[in-house]
């Protein structure tokens, strides 16, 4: 009997151990689909800015291609962006998954303030609504009131098109840049939205409400 | 990872295990499934005890099943004991009297103390116990005499399946009683038989006698039998090829009454055996019947809280979502997410289902069962949770004090 009891324990184990490998492979695979993701937005995030620098010291006549890339990359990031947070979530196996959130969080703030520069320098006229929301979040009501945020923000860019700039960033994640957004607006409740630097809004905002502010 | 995904683990662990502890058990010996078949001759004389309480639709057909066995009638003594029925039961029974079949009609004592009764009237040296709705296949009560191969042999169970199978419920339970059958041959191979249930059980009378006869408190006799044999370190084996079809409850109601007083009765069992706990003198039912039991309640308890709390949290953060999203003016399916990224807990509950069809496919194929899909989903997805149901609630009258006998 001992023999048998034995038996179970160790095919019990490797049943466990092939499962954790399974599991460990696909987070491997996720993360690497998440750099890949966050790779490609780098690139085009690195060249809508670069064209912004372009532009200063060769005047403005680039304007509407800055533009093009940086909403370029806004589509990128608002089709991507979704499906890379849902990955970075359900990653167990590599901590490093947080890297890439951070990694994610300042790409989408060097977004902004890229948006927000080229919005000056060219006189466009669409709106920046930056979403910041906290990844871990002890309260309930906070999460539900994020996740109804999240709804109404891409319903009203899927309808606002690109006359809205979505720049969802999460609030939590350690870097300076992102604390330093939090002390400028003087934000200290989640989830909070911020209507073409202008206007702060803490907790659940109606779609009634943005949309009076926003140009679409 | 979080506690409630620990925990979930922990229970997937521990289901795998005892899944894996049988199908080795099976595969080991699946070359032993069946003994060889007794001359006429070398066949021992048997009392067949037959209690009946109001059975008046099953105890006529029961009978004539019963005396068409192929088994020499010289050698078979059959005792048909009424339980103060209040029906015709006794009437129909005596139609069928004669020399070789006794029918007898007591007050009303229950099952264990009519079947004690019976025991002291039996002449031969073993004692059939079978229930007067159960119907034996013709060679059963003989390949049942082929176990007792050893002197240490104190009980033979055998294979029961369900007899009826029209309605869903009877086709769940044929689902079940199939799994069990094979599990239970496994379990023969290390003797942890746990019970010799009542369609048909076969003991050697002078060890039945030995450990006292049938507990007359306990609910389920057929189990505490079984316990109290193996503690003192008899065998008990299972004739895998004496089929026996039983009548179960078609319905919801009654099913739910018969799993009450089974569970009511399980837990009479262990506590009255819980001392012997890791007790290697109490042979299986201390070394693995009382530990596995203790962690079958355990899972069921754990499982069906984290369960429950999973669906209520979610079901609490939806309507809560939907009262948020209406109270800003928001449409609710906006935010609603429905894709799922796989993860370790998918994965490793995906590998413990699988395991569990192939216990599923080995209980089929040796049944020659070719199953319904809509029938194994629900046996799948439904019948386990509403046997955990049973279980909880069933556990809660027990430990509120109820022990009433829950049948007709």
């Amino acid at each position: 009997m001992k023999r048998i009891f034995a038996q179970a324990a160790l095919f019990s184990l490797l049943i466990l151990l092939l499962g954790i490998m399974i599991g460990i492979w696909i987070d491997n695979y996720r993360l690497s689909s998440i750099r890949e993701s966050l790779s490609s937005a780098d690139v085009n995030s690195d060249d809508a800015r670069l064209l912004g620098v372009y532009l200063q010291r060769f005047g403005e006549s680039y304007c509407n291609v800055a533009l093009e890339k940086n909403l370029e990359y806004n589509d990128k990031i608002y089709s991507e962006g979704r499906d890379i947070e849902r990955k970075i979530e359900s990653n167990v196996f590599t901590p490093e998954v947080q890297q890439e959130w951070r990694r994610y969080s300042l790409l989408q703030t060097q977004f902004w303030l890229n948006s927000v520069d080229l919005k000056e320098r060219c006189s466009f006229n669409y709106s920046t609504v930056v979403y910041l929301s906290r990844q871990n979040s002890d309260s309930t009501l906070e999460e539900i009131d994020s996740k109804v945020q999240s709804g109404i923000l891409l319903d009203l860019k899927e309808r606002c098109g690109r006359q809205m700039m979505l720049i969802p960033i999460t609030a939590d994640v350690n870097l300076t840049v992102v604390d330093a957004i939090k002390g400028q607006f003087n934000i200290t409740q989640y989830p909070a939205v911020i209507v073409d630097e202008s206007f702060v809004f803490e907790g659940l905002v109606s779609e009634d409400t943005l949309n009076e502010l926003l140009k679409c | 990872m979080n506690i409630l995904q620990v925990i979930y683990i922990g229970i997937l662990i521990t289901l795998s295990y005892f899944t894996i502890f049988h199908l080795i058990l099976w595969f080991e010996n699946r070359g032993n499934l069946k003994r060889g078949r007794i001359k006429d001759g070398d066949l021992p004389r048997v009392t067949v005890l037959v209690p009946a309480y109001n059975e008046r639709e099953n105890i006529a057909s029961t009978l004539e099943n019963l005396l068409a066995v192929d088994y020499p009638k010289s050698k078979l003594e059959i005792i048909v004991i009424d339980d103060g029925s209040k029906d015709n039961t006794f009437e129909i029974a005596q139609r069928f009297k004669s020399k070789h079949l006794k029918v007898i009609r007591k007050r009303n004592s229950g099952k264990a103390s009519t079947l004690n009764y019976g025991i002291r009237l039996a002449k031969h040296d073993f004692v059939a116990v079978m229930d007067a709705d159960s119907f034996l296949d013709k060679n059963a009560l003989r390949q049942c005499m082929a176990c007792f191969d050893d002197e240490k042999v104190a009980a033979v169970t055998s294979h029961i399946l369900v007899k009826r199978t029209k309605g869903l419920w009877e086709k769940l339970q044929d689902i079940e009683y199939m799994i069990v059958a094979a599990m239970r041959k496994a379990e023969e191979y290390v003797n942890i038989i746990a019970v010799t249930p009542g369609p048909l059980g076969v003991y050697r009378k002078k060890d039945l006698v030995k450990v006292g006869g049938f507990d007359e408190k306990n609910l389920i006799e057929d189990v505490e039998i079984a316990w109290r044999l193996l503690k003192h370190g008899y065998k008990i084996r299972m004739a895998f090829d004496a089929m026996v079809y039983s009548i179960y409850p078609d319905n919801l109601k009654m099913w739910w009454r018969q799993r009450k007083r089974w569970v009511i009765g399980g837990l009479q069992t262990f506590f009255k055996y819980s001392h012997t706990m890791f007790d290697r003198k109490s042979h299986g039912v201390g070394n693995f019947i009382v530990p596995a039991s203790l962690i079958g309640y355990i899972l069921a308890l754990l499982g069906t809280s984290i369960f429950s709390y999973i669906i209520l949290s979610r079901l609490m953060n939806f309507l809560l979502y939907v009262i948020a999203a209406l109270a800003v003016g928001a449409n609710p399916l906006l935010g609603i997410d429905f894709s799922y990224n796989v993860d370790l807990l998918f994965v490793y509950g995906m590998m413990m289902f699988l395991i569990s069809l192939a216990v599923l496919r080995l209980s089929f194929r040796v049944h020659g069962y070719r199953p319904n899909f809509f029938i194994l989903l629900l046996f799948i997805a439904v019948y386990p949770l509403l046997s955990t149901l049973n279980l909880l609630i069933s556990a809660y009258n027990f430990f509120r004090g109820e022990r009433g006998w829950l049948t007709k």
